[in-house]
């Protein structure tokens, strides 16, 4: 006689049934990678560009983009869950912020004692720049004292070194 | 003969050798500014002040769900750990017996688990005979909301919910003491402890 071993319908469906809330708790407890949070095209540039503009708290002047550490990529997943949620960049922004202050920002805000960052580089470049125009006027001025023209500096050192004697020739 | 090669007069040379000389200071200055300052140098927490924020977490041992709310009118000690983070092996005694002398004194201290196996932190939790509760924030989530820069990290809460200080590395009970008495918690508890 053949002994079937196999459950009862009824005995299996109660099983399926009993087991849904203990799938349902563990679901519970796992949370969505960032890679599970599905975004579209346009909102996967703006996240994108928005890992760009947030510092790793954990790494030396490092980028979300650049960095896998925990803590980033847990940032990373709280803005593909925010931009998916329809947040403006602002919001996302402001919302790190509020944690890790302005110091989260890889570009600082253009405001305040910031402007001092972002003014500094030109004043230098500027003052650079006014040297130099200096130094070449000044050469200009030997040029002319001598009775050479700055088109005189042009060739080689010989060619230089014969002019030189053609101008004391002519003197 | 004459002297065909008249000296530079250099029009301004002394002022442009002084600004090029400022700029180098600058840069200098500037430089070893920035290279003795290091990055984890961090502003203060824009959350002191603040009310924390309140979640919700499984308990480490118990599975029990707690929240932050639940412990209004406690002074509350949050300290986020992992059973890998070496600091956190160094400041769990402080901690167990900050919670052993003022657990009955309106003080709760509370542990969150982040980046870390359940087992690995009950294994931690039963090695280091830590009495306080933990709860596990399996995401993370929790640790961003905190504005959680690394581990151990911990909060003083006063009884009505707000962060009076933050503590990035390890922790001391005399330093936990400070930061308690500075939310209002009663002097007379300090003698207890010690």
């Amino acid at each position: 006689m053949r002994h079937n071993k196999a459950l009862p319908y009824w005995a299996a469906l109660v099983l399926a049934w009993s087991l849904i809330p203990v799938g349902v708790a563990h679901a519970a407890q796992v949370p969505i990678s960032a890679a599970q949070v599905e975004l579209s095209v346009d909102q996967e540039v703006r996240a994108m560009r928005l890992n760009e503009q947030l510092k790793c708290p954990v790494c030396k002047n490092q980028s979300l983009a650049a960095s896998s550490s925990y803590i980033a990529e847990e940032m990373k997943r709280t803005i593909r869950l925010m931009v998916r949620d329809g947040k403006s960049d602002d919001e996302i922004l402001s919302y790190f912020v509020e944690r890790y202050s302005e110091w989260v920002l890889l570009a600082p805000p253009k405001q305040g004692v910031n402007w001092i960052l972002y003014g500094v580089p030109p004043v230098v470049a500027l003052g650079i720049g006014f040297v130099l125009w200096r130094r070449f006027r000044s050469v200009q001025y030997v040029q002319a004292r001598s009775g050479g023209q700055p088109e005189a500096r042009a060739g080689t050192a010989s060619e230089r070194a014969q002019q030189w004697l053609e101008q004391q020739e002519r003197l | 003969m004459e002297n065909t090669q008249p000296q530079a007069p250099q029009p301004g040379s002394g002022r442009a050798k002084f600004v090029v000389f400022g700029v180098v200071v600058a840069v200098l200055v500037f430089l070893a500014y920035a290279l003795t300052n290091p990055a984890q140098n961090l502003p203060e927490s824009p959350l002191i002040n603040q009310q924390g924020k309140d979640f919700s977490l499984p308990d480490l041992t118990t599975g029990d769900m707690r929240s932050l709310a639940d412990l209004r009118g406690q002074y509350v000690i949050l300290n986020f750990w992992a059973s890998w983070c070496t600091a956190c092996k160094t400041e769990v005694p402080e901690l167990e017996a900050l919670h052993q002398a003022l657990k009955s004194a309106g003080v709760t201290v509370l542990g969150i688990v982040v980046q870390d196996e359940a087992d690995d932190a009950r294994a931690f939790a039963s090695k280091y005979q830590m009495s306080f509760p933990s709860l596990i924030d399996l995401s993370g989530s929790i640790a961003v909301n905190y504005g959680i820069t690394g581990l151990p990290e911990t909060f003083v809460f006063n009884p009505e919910g707000a962060i009076t200080r933050k503590f990035i590395g390890g922790v001391t009970r005399e330093m936990l003491l400070a930061a308690l008495t500075d939310a209002g918690f009663g002097q007379q508890v300090t003698g207890e402890t010690q």
